[in-house]
């Protein structure tokens, strides 16, 4: 059976720093669910947005997806990207930044708006699940 | 004006001449056309020629964003911006770069940076950048405070408690080294969190981390 890879953007209805507490609650809960799963990936949060990538088989990312579309942390969620793979590029999944870097939000939010031109779209899309990758990837090289 | 209304009132901006930011580029015209630039938006930019000198001076500097590019010989943007997060100084940093390549720009954004400037770039966009900056500076300012004002309700015990979990102790080997009972400790933290209003130890850390700001 294949790999299902799928990449979605929201906004976050959480408060930063007053809840700081709830990011991580949801980091917990997502990594040990994920776990349960075999769902590997990535999780981005801007303080603005979040960006998260997924990766495992197609009814585990449903039923996940299922749930996280209905989590109020979060609204106007978007999903940019859906390919079967052929290798997991993430060996596990981690919060691969949190922070308020106005550039990863950048990779963010041109992706929310229904403006923005499809062409465009897709090329933002790509950039931020290579941007995700390499989050992983710079990780692995230094075995962090 | 009474008091309560003083209370209420936002705290006023700070005079436009306390606004400091830092640059670090050891291209000579860089640092020259920058600080006239930023002198414009009543910033007062202070250039520093290479990592090393920013390191030097580090201790005595306040709090203010750094633009900071990537390539300089020695000791490169990426390499002082290790040095920074060793260091716990979290101010924002702008990395100023010909090209952010995805590696650079991952490498940079895990290291705490908050943005890139692709050189050549528009003036408007360094001023709207350093703008927002400046917020973030005032954020972990007021942060700080708070974290302070909260740190300063704790008992002297209380205190060495927090210290001490916040090092990744735990309650046996604070125990141990305190030389307390474990179920002491464990009720001198139990008050110490409640004090703090904090549920769990990632508060802790970041309202210690904050209160060093």
């Amino acid at each position: 059976m294949g790999i299902r890879c799928l990449l979605y953007v929201s906004e976050s209805c959480l408060s930063w720093p007053e809840d700081a507490h709830e990011v991580d609650a949801l980091v917990e809960s997502a990594r040990a669910r994920n776990e349960q799963l075999g769902l590997t990936g990535a999780l981005v949060y801007t303080r603005t947005h979040f960006a998260q990538v997924l990766e495992g088989e197609a009814n585990a990312i449903e039923a996940v997806m299922t749930s996280i579309r209905a989590d109020s942390r979060h609204r106007n969620l978007h999903v940019v990207a859906e390919d079967d793979i052929e290798a997991r590029y993430f060996p596990d999944w981690t919060m691969a930044y949190s922070g308020p870097s106005f550039y990863v939000d950048r990779q963010i939010r041109p992706l929310l708006t229904e403006a923005t031109d499809p062409t465009r779209r897709r090329r933002a899309a790509a950039g931020l699940l290579a941007f995700l990758r390499e989050f992983a990837a710079d990780s692995t090289r230094r075995g962090a | 004006m009474s008091r309560s209304e003083a209370a209420l009132s936002p705290a006023p901006p700070p005079p436009a001449a306390q606004r400091l930011a830092y640059i670090v580029d050891d291209d000579r015209d860089m640092r020259m056309s920058l600080r006239m630039l930023l002198q414009e938006d009543a910033i007062d930019a202070r250039p520093f020629l290479s990592a090393a000198d920013f390191l030097d001076a580090l201790p005595e500097l306040k709090p203010g964003p750094v633009l900071l590019d990537v390539r300089m010989p020695v000791m490169d943007g990426i390499a002082l911006l290790e040095a920074l997060t060793e260091r716990g100084v979290r101010w924002p940093v702008i990395m100023m770069t010909g090209h952010a390549e995805v590696p650079l720009a991952v490498r940079a954004m895990k290291l705490g940076a908050l943005d890139f400037l692709e050189k050549p770039f528009p003036y408007e966009e360094v001023s709207a950048l350093m703008a927002r900056a400046f917020e973030l500076v005032d954020a972990q300012a007021r942060q700080g405070g708070d974290a302070r004002e909260k740190l300063e309700l704790l008992t002297a015990r209380e205190r060495q408690i927090l210290d001490a979990v916040a090092r990744g102790m735990s309650n046996k080997e604070i125990a141990g080294e305190l030389d307390l009972s474990h179920r002491t400790v464990e009720m001198h933290r139990g008050r110490m969190m409640r004090r703090l209003g904090a549920r769990r130890i990632s508060e802790i850390i970041a309202l210690v981390s904050g209160a060093e700001h």
